[in-house]
């Protein structure tokens, strides 16, 4: 888009924390992305403080209360083992969202510079490298991140490896796409023809550019983590128990489905509400930072 | 058409390599000597050891395996499980109609929901309508596959008892129950892309209404029905139709967790229990597998693109 | 004869979300006689292509007529006719082309398939007749081996071709009224030429009116009969073609003038009228083209002009048409 190019060489080029506030401030401006922001801000406090604000400690076993409905001590009820729901729920949101988190960062710290050589050197690497990305995005995603943890063995460690495998070629694609469209913007060649190196270009500009739409992707990746975390741990290949993550705790409220259903729904809305969040506050980014 | 579609499988080939080789290299993320893990770890006999590493031919260099792999691969024999010892190849084959089933079963209820509701926001955009059609396709796309499942289970098999929660039963032996037995499924597993195909169908068509050569249609007298069944629909498939392409792979990859959930013995609970167990040629072979159909379904969708783009098929 | 189309006292209103209303043009009217050309003119944002939409019921959603009358052949209004009846009229009784042939036909339908849906969507035709008809239209419009071309898709035509195909589906079903909305802006000025020597062919052959609307001056004297200037949302004047170019009673008319090149005739220094058209939030009081008019008064700003008939028997909304010597000075 020539709006992007024309942005860039502003006259006067507003400080990064103003920028970052007006930004803010227009985001906040859509109530449905705001309403995500500040439910995640909310989740990620919770996530962080829960070993002091949980009634309970996720592992603390009252096997005289078990699979209980919710109540007034147990907001929302007890698991097979006695165990508060709401306390696993708040200390499983750091496990779930701290695994999504590293993988999506993990997979940015392989996908730039990879996404970036692969769109600015072009010719045969760039050839080789999308034909791997190829070859990676034809294995089902969740087919793929269960062999990886599978075979690596269950762990944090190797479920975040895992998931970060299968974002890579997203992202890769997503920033090798961008470094060639803002090749063939103008205003690259006028810094060329001014003397400045490749890498400087690379740095300075394509950088720039590649920011945004980045940051979009990496809020939806977020999300389709956290789904993927879920899952791994569903199946027995993710978190182990009895440590506490979403996915896990839906696994165990699968296994006592006949007799205490409503443990299906507070690991499971969690997920979805997260899941949703990420969405809609990744649609929201989009929109502001296409400039509405 | 035809060369099209030659030109496209040929193109094919390349993809398909890369793909072996990412699958066969698979077995290396064993922490450790990969042999003595399969074997059972450090308590395996030194025989068993030998046995799984001639078996898996660790004992040649990585390209000869490779080689080998790949020769049989081609010939859809991907080697024998290290437990059961039954062929691969032979098990995937039994197991395919199966997930096949829930595949297709997941398509048709995606495509029931995912038309209908994309039309009726598109029609009118901004309009009340439009913002519910937006809304439950946000939630369908952020729920997580197996968690409605078990709703669905707990709904309609425990508390309703309409339809059954637990296996498969196959069309040739009772086509009424194989679809009893496929619809939870199906629902669970083509939510997801009944709600991405709603959104999509959703914005192109709020698009294309704008256009000019809709503009055109009405301003030639044809009725309503006509202007989006015809003028729109068509130009409005086309971003659909690659949304679609992509679902495919997760489509595939949810059949996995599904497939458990409803005790449904196909490709999946195969892949599942052999990636918990380690069991490698399994997971090579069924990893390959279901690459290839996705590769497969791409192709078809590119298919369809040119169909329903006139433009794609003469360049 | 009797006006085949007659527009009186059109006023459509834009309403916004909160419900809010904006007046896009007000009180518009003329009329239209069998075999005859009337140019609607103007620069963008005067209401000319609202005008022509609103005329065939096309208006987006958030437009909707609030006043006047469409009278079709002499006695039926199109403002207040069915929606069905609406769909009966477009394509047969009143057809419209567009201002981008690249863009007004559908890239993933042939060009005869295109054609020949207008013709089932009037005629009680087969669909085999339909065919012939599209090839014989295409053959009339002058597209070469039209026998073949009906099979191929737009996206193989040009764009005057694909101008001349969208003349050739808006005439397939005879209509008594074509609406040309600046057909040929969008290509280049030897095909403009061609475009508007088919049409001038056409309408000697079939006898529609037309309402060619347009913003070029140069085309309205090639093709025009009569001329209709808008200007925020108004007509501002109405004369024949020679009156109109020989004496304009309005200094909008004299301004856009004295801004067309002359192909011929003595060279001078074009006009450029000064300012935009003000959108529909920002219409003056009194005449609305005061504040860009060379010739205002101070109570041009005050009061408000109607439509008057000039001394040549056209119209115009000057409070000066009488005081003023309007025209192209050599």
């Amino acid at each position: 888009m020539t709006a992007v190019g024309l942005d860039v060489p502003a006259v006067v080029a507003p400080t990064a924390p103003a920028r970052l506030r007006s930004f803010v401030g227009r985001l906040v401006r859509r109530p449905a992305a705001a309403v995500a922001a500040a439910y995640l801000v909310l989740l990620v406090l919770v996530a962080i403080l829960a070993p002091w604000i949980a009634p309970s400690g996720p592992y603390e076993q009252d096997l005289s209360a078990i699979n209980q409905a919710p109540s007034a001590a147990h907001w929302l009820g007890t698991d097979d083992l006695g165990r508060d729901v709401l306390s696993r729920l708040m200390h499983g949101a750091r496990i779930s969202l701290a695994s999504s988190v590293f993988a999506v960062g993990a997979a940015l710290v392989v996908s730039v510079p990879v996404g970036l050589v692969s769109g600015y050197v072009g010719g045969r690497l760039d050839n080789v490298l999308m034909r791997i990305v190829d070859g990676l995005q034809s294995i089902p995603p969740l087919v793929l991140a269960l062999a990886i943890a599978g075979l690596l063995g269950p762990s944090l460690r190797n479920i975040v490896i895992a998931l970060a495998v299968i974002f890579v070629p997203t992202f890769v694609r997503l920033i090798r796409g961008q470094v060639l469209a803002v090749k063939e913007e103008t205003y690259i060649e006028a810094s060329r023809s001014v003397g400045a190196t490749s890498s400087y270009i690379v740095r300075k500009r394509v950088l720039h550019n590649i920011a945004s739409p980045l940051i979009v992707q990496a809020s939806i990746t977020l999300g389709f983590g956290l789904l993927a975390e879920a899952g791994l741990s569903f199946l027995g290949l993710g978190i182990q128990p009895p440590e506490p993550s979403w996915g896990v705790m839906l696994s165990r409220a699968y296994d006592y489905i006949f007799e205490a259903h409503w443990l299906v729904f507070p690991p499971g809305v969690a997920i979805l509400l997260t899941v949703l969040a990420f969405n809609v506050l990744g649609d929201g980014l989009r929109d502001t930072l296409r400039g509405g | 058409m035809t060369r099209f579609v030659v030109r496209r499988l040929v193109g094919l080939v390349p993809l398909l390599l890369v793909l072996s080789v990412a699958v066969f290299l698979l077995v290396y993320l064993i922490p450790g000597d990969p042999a003595v893990t399969l074997a059972g770890g450090e308590a395996a006999t030194p025989e068993r050891v030998a046995e799984v590493r001639e078996q898996l031919g660790f004992d040649e260099p990585v390209v000869v395996q490779y080689g080998e792999w790949l020769a049989d691969a081609v010939r859809l024999d991907f080697g024998e499980s290290l437990y059961t010892g039954r062929s691969v190849g032979d098990e995937l084959r039994d197991r395919l109609p199966v997930t096949a089933s829930v595949v297709l079963g997941s398509v048709v209820f995606a495509l029931l929901v995912g038309i209908p509701l994309g039309v009726l926001g598109g029609m009118r955009p901004g309009t009340r309508t439009d913002s519910a059609v937006t809304a439950a396709a946000s939630v369908g796309i952020a729920m997580p596959g197996f968690w409605l499942a078990m709703i669905l289970i707990i709904v309609f098999g425990l508390e309703l008892s309409w339809l059954p929660v637990r296996g498969y039963v196959a069309f040739a032996e009772s086509p009424w129950e194989w679809l009893r037995h496929l619809i939870l499924p199906s629902v669970a597993l083509g939510t997801l892309m009944g709600a991405t195909l709603a959104r999509q169908l959703r914005g192109a068509l709020a698009d294309v209404l704008e256009t000019d050569y809709v503009r055109t249609a009405r301003a030639k007298g044809l009725s309503p029905v006509r202007v989006v069944g015809k003028h729109a629909f068509k130009n409005a498939a086309m971003p659909a139709v690659t949304v679609l392409g992509l679902q495919i792979a997760y489509l595939f990859g949810g059949t996995v967790i599904i497939e458990q959930i409803f005790a449904i013995p196909g490709v999946g609970t195969y892949m599942v229990n052999a990636i918990v167990g380690q069991d490698v040629p399994i997971i090579q072979g069924g990893i390959m597998m279901l690459a290839v159909f996705v590769v497969l379904a791409n192709l078809a969708v590119d298919l369809t693109y040119g169909f329903l783009n006139p433009k794609v098929r003469v360049s | 004869m009797g006006a085949v189309l007659e527009v009186a006292g059109l006023t459509v209103d834009a309403v916004g979300r909160s419900g809010d209303t904006q007046t896009l043009i007000e009180d518009v009217g003329f009329s239209l006689s069998r075999g005859e050309t009337l140019g609607l003119v103007g620069e963008s944002g005067s209401g000319k292509t609202v005008t022509s939409l609103a005329i065939m019921r096309l208006l987006a959603r958030s437009l909707h007529i609030r006043a006047g009358s469409v009278l079709l052949g002499g006695s039926e209004d199109l403002v207040a006719a069915s929606d069905r009846r609406m769909q009966a009229v477009r394509g047969e009784e009143i057809a419209m082309i567009f201002q981008e042939p690249m863009t007004s036909l559908n890239p993933a339908f042939t060009v005869g398939n295109q054609i020949a849906e207008a013709v089932l969507a009037h005629r009680e035709v087969s669909r085999a007749e339909a065919r012939r008809r599209a090839v014989e239209m295409l053959d009339v419009v002058g597209i070469p081996h039209a026998q073949q071309r009906v099979r191929e898709y737009p996206h193989a035509f040009s764009g005057g071709m694909r101008q001349r195909v969208m003349i050739a589906m808006a005439l397939a079903c005879d209509p008594q009224v074509l609406i040309a909305d600046e057909p040929t802006t969008a290509v280049d000025v030897t095909i403009q030429a061609q475009i508007l020597e088919l049409l001038r062919q056409l309408q000697a052959d079939l006898g529609m009116a037309i309402l060619f609307v347009t913003h070029d001056l140069g085309v309205v004297a090639d093709i025009c009969d009569r001329v209709c200037a808008m200007y925020a949302g108004q007509v501002v004047e109405q004369a024949g073609v020679d009156e109109f170019f020989a004496r304009p009673r309005h200094p909008y008319s004299d301004g856009l003038l004295r801004a067309t090149p002359q192909s011929t005739g003595t060279q001078r220094r074009l006009h450029i009228i000064p300012g935009a058209v003000p959108t529909p939030d920002a219409w003056p009081a009194g005449c609305r083209f005061h504040p860009r008019c060379e010739h205002a008064v101070d109570r041009c700003a005050e009061a408000t002009p109607v439509l008057e008939e000039t001394a040549s028997g056209g119209l115009a909304r000057c409070l000066r048409q009488h005081e003023l010597d309007l025209g192209v000075r050599a």
